[in-house]
């Protein structure tokens, strides 16, 4: 004990005597260059020191002088160590070899490995994009959006949909950014696919609605989806031809090791093959999409990246519809170091979403037109202050240009089109009070304009039109302001535990009221107005993190459990008896009240070994309050469901093969079923008691994947994925209907229709370099 | 804007076509149909005055809809008339044979036991049919629809809104209801689909299928129907409009008034039509 004392007493006399020192560096890819955010900085001596590099592939670690092992690792990478004597300040740089062609022996580790403890942010879910490409896929086509649904909190919005739910939110509360800029649109065809091409994936980041003051605009979630550089050593194409897609990305450097270039293609052919059946011979029936990236190192301060995205779906059939729809977006980010802890970013973008519908009945043509155009201009600097404080401040004004409705019939020509000028502003610190204690606090300033011009109403109780005021070109019609503070608190109990509490108030202008129940090109968008009013959430939160360490590994286990309980406002449902298309003026189609949601979310992650995987599950439950629906009493909300269940396993036995299995299972969604029926015009209708008063049954699926890497070649590499969507081919639950049929007793039947019962697949993957 | 909504429909129904493949049969536990709850479906028109009052039937049972022949009902109009109606062959009617009269506001007040509801509604102008045509309309590559065309000439001064049915037997088979936004000149009728060329290819087999032609939903070459223009009130059409989308769970929108009520009161100015369903093969001649 006296010998314990008197060797800690010397080391930390030792510490105290050494001067502080830091220790500095960038990691990046040794076969393109490209840097790795993410990896992980531990250093051997100092087992409490360490992080994640940054999204350049920085680091900067605060360290007593002295000699230190620094460790630098990440999935998919060769662990790399170097020794380093740090003096004053020291600089250390890792290029990481990547481990594919390594025959030494397999071990899957996850880099979001401790960051539940670590993280002072709440509720965040880190997808691995390498995990995520050995997970079952549904026609062979790997998705960000549906591996996100298997994580706890967040659900699909329906069967096979790319349209996600979180914590009791809509799919249309999510913010979706690409390269920092908002897409609006994540789904191709009617949400099968997302608009995500996995090949080009680096980095993907949901925030469960506890999202730092540098993200808004969304009231349940944001989703930061940031896109790969190109290889800046030598040229290279990656490529997939699957079943009913294939994919090729092609990059190589503009100037060796410092500037490079990217450009994807991904289409289907589904209409290749329905032109081969008598009935569909000839509908149409794709989708595409093209995602490019420029980089550039202008200088050891400063890096240009150039986003650009285009995808298009269509439907039609011979000329009697035709359906396109999809986003544009292009983007500029040029990040600045003015020194070592201060960093400029600075961002322009532009969203343009387009949906055009056309079908010809009777030799009258109907059109229905929407757009949904965001310009923003966006600067956010990062100030390390200190070694506690990280200050993170700035602004993002946007110009926003929505088209609700354009629709054409015979004589009749509608618009709907509204214009606003949306600012906000923000500060946020991430203070490190001690080893054990941090705070992330902040504030975003949301103020938004409604411009003109247009007509603009007042409206009675029934939704009629009162009175109209017509306003100018940049009238201002109405401005709303609101405060959105964020805190958020973690406090290490151990170095393998941590308790966190957080707190938000969210708020949204852009509203979205759905045609269907999954993601169609017949949805339509509008903004907060002089009726409509700002969505707004608050949410709380607490969680408990804790990591358990084998013979090998440290975290090697981890369980997270978080609860929340979330109140929203001005949230919107459709009157009773209306549809999307019965009025232009979508003020007049919906009622707008309160909602609240809560629940408890379970995680259980094995993070090392052959076999890797998660246990979640979720128990929530979500309501709405709305005057005018429901007779004004609170009502089960339509996503509501009350448990989810996901198990995801990856086992890799050896390098050539890869097996993934999920099971997703949820109770019954919510759903109106009739308590009574009756005759008008004899004609049945069924009479409704209280809305979402019957459960629908309970989904489940299995689905498997496996993938045979070949043998690595120099210059090429390939391998073949196989995977089976649903495999024990379970009815689940899609569209569940009551209607009348002639042909039983009662005249009523029930009927459940699925989208898939199950689904074979496979790919075939290559790179050449 | 019934017919933007109904395009919105049929471009959602084609597009989910193509995705949803897999469909069965569900067993579902219902809560049992109050008996607290009367179904009115009033009528005035240059026709007659005709009132039915009937209970909820249960979801697993036929729709029973004989008549609840113990309500007090009672029909006033703006222009002095007031009547009670009697009851009779499972309806309420006019002792008088009275009729609606256009611009006139007729009430309907019913009562039976401790449900009480009452509803005005104003009778329009009639808008007569100018004629009737056989039509066939595509709408898959291979899918033909028989159609039966109403034309007529709409009143471009006021906003209308039409109820345009068939029936046969004096039962309604089918029915849309629509405002005259999107009628001009060149583009003057309704149109109500009638059979598929499908379809009518196996009437023999569907007719024996079919528990009596009373529950079809579907014409029958040889069947005679009558084809009804109704001029209703926007009460009207919204109650029938709202009903669109009764299968997702929302009640249609009533203009009745009180309590445990469902239905409508509708005062309309009707114009119809005779007509016979054509023979397969003189129906295949048709444009």
């Amino acid at each position: 004990m006296k010998n314990r004392l008197v060797t800690s007493l010397t080391f930390l006399h030792i510490v105290a005597a050494a001067s502080a020192a830091s220790l500095k560096g960038v990691v990046v890819s040794a076969e393109d260059g490209a840097p790795l955010p993410g990896a992980s900085i531990t250093i051997k001596e100092l087992p409490n020191e360490g992080m994640e590099a940054l999204e350049d592939g920085t680091f900067k670690l605060e360290v007593p002088s002295g000699k230190y092992t620094v460790v630098c690792e990440m999935v998919g990478y060769s662990t790399l160590t170097k020794t380093v004597n740090v003096k004053n300040d020291a600089k250390l740089n890792f290029k990481l070899d990547s481990d594919v062609e390594d025959l030494g022996a397999v071990e899957v580790t996850s880099r979001s490995t401790h960051k539940a403890i670590e993280q002072t942010q709440m509720s965040v879910a880190h997808l691995e994009v390498s995990d995520m490409k050995k997970m079952p896929s549904m026609f062979g086509e790997q998705d960000v959006i549906k591996s996100l649904q298997l994580m706890p909190g967040v659900k699909a919005e329906s069967d096979a949909s790319s349209g996600f739910q979180v914590r009791g939110g809509e799919s249309s509360q999510n913010l979706v950014l690409l390269d920092g800029a908002t897409v609006n649109n994540a789904g191709h065809l009617m949400g099968l696919f997302s608009t995500f091409n996995s090949d080009v994936l680096r980095d993907v980041t949901l925030y469960k609605g506890q999202m730092p003051a540098q993200y808004g605009g969304r009231i349940a979630s944001v989703l930061d989806v940031a896109t790969a550089n190109g290889n800046n050593e030598h040229f290279q194409a990656d490529g997939a031809i699957g079943l009913l897609a294939s994919k090729l990305t092609l990059h190589g450097p503009f100037q060796k090791g410092k500037s490079s270039w990217l450009v994807a293609g991904r289409r289907t052919y589904i209409d290749l093959f329905l032109k081969g059946t008598e009935d569909f011979k000839d509908t149409k029936l794709n989708f595409y999409d093209i995602n490019a990236k420029l980089d550039f190192k202008l200088s050891q301060k400063d890096q240009l990246d150039v986003t650009f995205f285009n995808g298009q779906d269509q439907l039609g059939i011979n000329d009697l519809m035709a359906m396109k729809w999809g986003s544009t977006i292009g983007a500029l980010k040029w990040r600045h170091a003015v020194h070592s802890g201060l960093a400029v970013n600075t961002q322009a973008f532009v969203s343009h979403y387009k949906t055009t519908n056309w079908m010809e009945l009777d030799d009258s043509d109907y059109s229905y037109d929407g757009v949904n155009t965001q310009a923003s201009l966006r600067e956010n600097l990062t100030w390390n202050v200190g070694e506690k404080h990280t200050l993170d401040f700035g602004f993002q004004s946007s110009y926003l240009d929505v088209v609700s409705a354009e629709w054409e019939f015979n004589d009749v020509h509608e618009k709907e089109e509204r214009f606003a000028w949306e600012n906000h502003f923000w500060i946020n610190d991430e203070w490190n009070i001690n080893k054990r204690l941090s705070l992330l606090a902040g504030v975003r300033l949301s103020v938004f304009s409604l411009l003109g011009s247009g007509p603009y109403y007042e409206i009675d109780g029934d939704g009629n039109i009162v009175s109209t005021t017509n306003y100018g070109k940049g009238d201002f019609v109405k401005t709303y302001v609101n405060p959105e503070p964020r805190l958020s608190a973690n406090y290490k109990l151990t170095n393998n535990q941590s308790l966190k509490a957080a707190y938000s108030h969210t708020c949204q202008n852009l509203h979205t009221i759905k045609n269907g129940i999954t993601s169609l090109p017949m949805d339509r968008f509008t903004l907060s107005s002089n009726l409509l009013k700002p969505e707004t959430a608050d949410q709380v939160s607490a969680g408990y993190a804790i990591s358990f360490d084998n013979e090998s590994h440290n975290n090697a286990y981890e369980v997270a459990v978080d609860v929340y309980y979330k109140h929203t406002d001005n949230i919107i449902d459709y009157r009773d008896g209306v549809g999307s298309m019965d009025e232009i003026e979508i003020d007049r189609l919906v009622l707008a009240g309160q909602g609240r949601s809560y629940g408890i979310e379970l995680e259980v992650k094995k993070n090392f070994g052959k076999v890797t995987g998660w246990v979640s599950y979720t128990l929530s439950r979500t309501e709405s309050q709305i005057d005018g629906i429901n007779r004004d009493r609170w009502y089960t909300a339509n996503n509501d469901r009350r448990h989810d269940i996901n198990v995801v396993a990856i086992y890799t036995p050896n390098k050539r093969w890869d097996f993934s299995a999920s099971w997703k299972y949820y109770s019954g969604q919510a759903m109106s079923l009739p308590v009574g029926k009756y005759q008008v015009e004899n004609q049945t209708y069924y009479y409704y008691d209280n809305r979402n008063n019957y459960r629908a049954p309970s989904y489940h699926r299995l689905d498997l994947g496996a993938t045979r890497h070949g043998r690595p070649h120099k210059h090429w590499q390939s391998e073949l994925a196989f995977g089976l969507y649903n495999a024990y081919g379970r009815y689940n639950p899609f569209i569940i209907s009551v209607r009348e049929d002639p042909y039983v007793n009662s005249g009523s039947k029930a009927t459940l229709t699925a989208m898939y019962s199950f689904l074979p697949s496979f790919t075939y993957r290559f790179k050449f370099k | 804007m019934s017919v933007m909504k109904k395009y919105s429909y049929i471009l959602v129904v084609l597009a989910a076509a193509f995705f949803a493949s897999c469909e069965k049969t569900l067993d579902l536990e219902y809560d049992n149909a109050s008996d607290a709850i009367m179904v009115v479906e009033g009528n005035v028109s240059n026709d007659g005055i005709y009132v039915y009052v009937n209970g909820l039937s249960n979801v697993t049972d036929s729709v029973n809809s004989k008549g609840l022949a113990d309500a007090i009902v009672t029909v006033s109009g703006s222009d002095g008339y007031e009547e009670q109606l009697e009851f009779g062959e499972g309806r309420y009617f006019s002792p008088t044979n009275a009729k609606g009269v256009s611009g006139v506001t007729y009430t309907l007040h019913v009562k039976r036991g401790n449900n009480e509801c009452y509803a005005k509604s104003t009778m329009p102008e009639l808008t007569p049919i100018d004629s009737v045509e056989f039509k066939w309309m595509p709408i898959f590559a291979d899918v033909n629809i028989f159609m039966l065309y109403v034309y007529l000439t709409d009143n471009p001064d006021s906003t209308n809104y039409y109820f345009y049915n068939v029936s046969r037997d004096g039962k309604t088979v089918e029915f849309h209801c629509a405002p005259d936004e999107g009628l001009s000149d060149e583009y003057n009728s309704f149109y109500i689909g009638l059979n598929s060329e499908k379809s009518w290819k196996e009437n023999e087999k569907e007719k024996q299928k079919l528990h009596g032609l009373e529950k079809s939903n579907r014409l029958y070459s040889g069947n005679k129907f009558e084809v009804a223009l109704r001029t209703v009130d926007y009460n009207t059409y919204r109650y029938f409009s709202s009903g669109d989308f009764n299968g997702n769970g929302v009640n249609p929108t009533t203009n009745l008034v009180g309590n445990n009520c469902v239905g409508y009161f509708s005062a309309y100015a009707v114009d119809k039509r005779t007509m016979v369903m054509p023979e397969y093969e003189e129906a295949l001649k048709m444009q």
